[in-house]
């Protein structure tokens, strides 16, 4: 939806001959859209962009700009169990990491706590014996596990504190370490606490669309477990294209991905999940496509030969800029990233291939075949 | 037709590599004997005094793309083996298996689809979904031929060797397209020996370039392999060999009229790249291989006359 809709922004701005990202700006009330617009403006690639001046020649480039939301969803009842077993830290929530980092996440948020190092807590997940997680999927895990592992921490400390034979040396750099390393076995747990209230101006999308939005809010918590936190987490992203116009070809060089999403729970990772998100949304544009026989229904492409992901020479050069406030009632102030990161991709090339060719394409994938038929103005294939 | 017909009927096939039968045997669409060739044959390059060259059908692909001295003499066969598939696919896969490998066809590569190269009475592509099928429709299949190398050798005129016969063309050895039951004309049996490439022409240059939609390791959509020899400003000689666009391999004759004797100027090919499309039936859904044939001609020729 958001490949069709951001197209239309995009489109309108250009008949209007307003730039894309002023436009939003005057229309979208959202903070952190806002703080976004600012920082994509500032973007050099914006700055020289090219606006509705034909180019000719054989490559011809482009420079594209999109938003995208989505929900911040947390799942109430989210646990987790911290305890010491033989002088180490053992965290344990039942939990799954599906290459996203939620084992780095809980080891991080809990090393940072105690000034350790995140191999020195062991994280066990993966195990529905455990204490209740959240389910992996609707970017919820980070939102839902570190506020109660902030909680467990604060138990643990005093836990810890209460049973210490004697304090820590005087002088020791190292105090958390040295009182783990005596304590006995202890375990508390903790169950993901509600946010504090938000600032001005900060609250759930849903909220914001009426009765519809808050019958969807009540059946996502009644059905699904799921509520649906104050404050949009939001991805502005500017994108930079080639397209060879003799062969179809259209290539990312350059990708800007603007996002808020709070504060980092795991810094590094979230940079690779939002470039990773990106590459998704670069499938999505460009080469992913679920081909059937039209009589039969047959899938064709069901492969990873036939149903194309980007390679590695595929992938642009990725700048990951975080505006880490708007979630500061959240404990921990962090959100999910994935979705919200791969929404705006799609769109924000098309938009990037329109103002390359001047053609706008309202079909995905954008392949050679589309390419050379929109450039003769041809129905696509 | 019911899966205990096609076993019955399937003739032995030979694996070399394997890289594309393996995933013809696990789909189930390949079930008849299999004869393993890897060891018994030859991946010798063997050069002759006059610098033609033999290559042993069991030379791998990356082995061709790599040699120093096919780079230099055969520049065109050596980057038509580069821009083929992935690392890994090139170096097991063998020039043999390259040219005897099966369609790509979305329909023939699924167990359950009666199509004419399965022993079904017609084409399913044809009246489905053929994206990615013929712009020359020259028979009853509309699957393009997949061999990459086959494109580049007709480019070359090669002859091939098999262990029955000597001096095939490569139209000789893959048919001329009627056939849609079929992916080459090789006999029950018949097994590809050696590739054997003439002398080259002094001063001559040659190009590759496949149109897809990524960067590498994608089937061409369209895929050309072009020879040329440019003096005092001329196209002296021109060779097209071109892929993905016709059940075999098509050498472009009408571009090749009009660029022989012809000043090497932008004219001259922008006529040229106009008239690579001669004889060109698109099918509803491959009308776009017409732009990117004539694209890459152009591509190809600027580069060679530059």
């Amino acid at each position: 939806m958001a490949f069709a809709l951001e197209q239309a922004v995009d489109e309108a701005a250009l008949r209007l001959k307003v730039d894309p990202i002023a436009l939003r700006k005057r229309w979208d009330p959202d903070p952190n859209r806002q703080r976004l617009y600012d920082w994509a403006e500032s973007l050099d690639v914006w700055r020289s962009r090219k606006q509705g001046t034909a180019q000719s020649g054989r490559y011809r480039r482009g420079v594209g700009v999109a938003t995208g939301y989505w929900f911040y969803f947390w799942q109430p009842g989210s646990s987790i169990e911290l305890a010491i077993k033989g002088g180490r830290i053992v965290a344990s929530t039942g939990v799954q990491d599906i290459g996203t980092g939620t084992r780095s996440v809980i080891a991080g948020t809990v090393a940072k706590a105690f000034s350790l190092e995140p191999q020195d807590v062991e994280v066990r997940i993966g195990d529905s014996s455990l204490p209740e997680g959240p389910g992996s999927g609707g970017s919820r895990v980070t939102a839902s596990i570190v506020p109660a592992t902030l909680s467990a921490i604060a138990k643990l400390k005093a836990a810890i504190e209460k049973s210490a034979a004697r304090p820590p040396l005087v002088g020791s750099n190292a105090p958390w370490r040295d009182l783990i390393a005596a304590s006995p076995d202890l375990v508390v747990s903790a169950e993901r606490p509600k946010d504090n209230r938000p600032g001005p101006g900060i609250s759930s999308p849903l909220k914001q669309a009426g009765l519809m939005g808050m019958i969807f809010s009540w059946m996502l918590r009644t059905f699904n477990n799921i509520m649906v936190g104050a404050g949009v987490p939001s991805s502005v992203q500017v994108m930079e294209v080639e397209v060879d116009t003799w062969l179809g070809h259209v290539r990312v060089l350059n990708a800007y991905i603007g996002l808020t999403i709070g504060k980092l729970a795991a810094p590094v990772l979230a940079r690779s999940q939002a470039a990773g998100s990106v590459i998704q949304g670069i499938g999505y544009a460009l080469y992913e496509a679920r081909e059937t026989d039209p009589s039969t229904g047959h899938v064709l492409s069901g492969n990873m030969e036939d149903y194309r992901i980007p390679g590695i020479a595929d992938m642009p050069r990725c700048q990951v800029h975080f505006d880490e406030a708007g979630f500061d009632h959240v404990p921990g102030s962090s959100v999910g990233i994935g979705e919200v990161a791969t929404i705006p991709t799609s769109p924000a090339i098309a938009n990037a291939v329109c103002n390359a060719i001047g053609v706008r394409l309202t079909e995905i994938p954008i392949r050679p075949d589309r390419i050379v038929a929109a450039l003769k103005g041809r129905a696509a294939a | 037709m019911s899966t205990a017909t096609v076993t019955a009927r399937a003739a032995p096939e030979f694996r070399a590599a394997g890289t594309d039968l393996s995933e013809r045997r696990r789909s189930g669409v390949s079930k008849g004997p299999v004869i393993d060739i890897a060891a018994m044959g030859d991946a010798s390059i063997v050069w002759a005094a006059d610098g033609a060259v033999t290559i042993g059908a069991l030379a791998t692909i990356a082995t061709i793309a790599a040699d120093t001295r096919i780079k230099e003499v055969y520049p065109g066969v050596a980057a038509s083996a580069q821009g083929i598939a992935t690392p890994q696919i090139r170096h097991l896969a063998t020039l043999g298996g390259n040219l005897a490998q099966r369609s790509r066809c979305w329909y023939f590569r699924k167990a359950h689809i009666d199509c004419l190269k399965k022993g079904g009475s017609n084409c399913p592509a044809r009246s489905g979904n053929h994206l990615y099928g013929v712009a020359f429709d020259l028979g009853p299949c509309v699957a393009p031929h997949p061999s990459t190398m086959a494109a580049a050798l007709l480019a070359y005129g090669a002859r091939i060797v098999t262990d029955r016969r000597s001096g095939l063309s490569i139209g000789e050895l893959l048919g001329d397209g009627s056939n849609g039951r079929a992916d080459h004309a090789l006999g029950a049996n018949e097994m590809i020996k050696q590739i054997v490439l003439g002398a080259p022409l002094a001063g001559e240059r040659a190009l590759y370039k496949r149109a897809i939609s990524r960067i590498y390791a994608e089937w061409p959509l369209v895929e050309l392999c072009a020879r040329a020899v440019v003096a005092d400003g001329v196209f002296k000689f021109v060779r097209l060999g071109a892929g993905g666009i016709a059940p075999v391999p098509l050498r472009l004759k009408a571009p090749e009229a009009a660029l022989e004797g012809q000043r090497a100027n932008a004219a001259t090919i922008a006529e040229a790249a106009r008239q690579a499309t001669a004889g060109a039936k698109p099918l509803l859904m491959t009308g776009y291989k017409l732009d990117l044939l004539s694209g890459l001609v152009r591509d190809l020729l600027e580069q060679l006359s530059a």
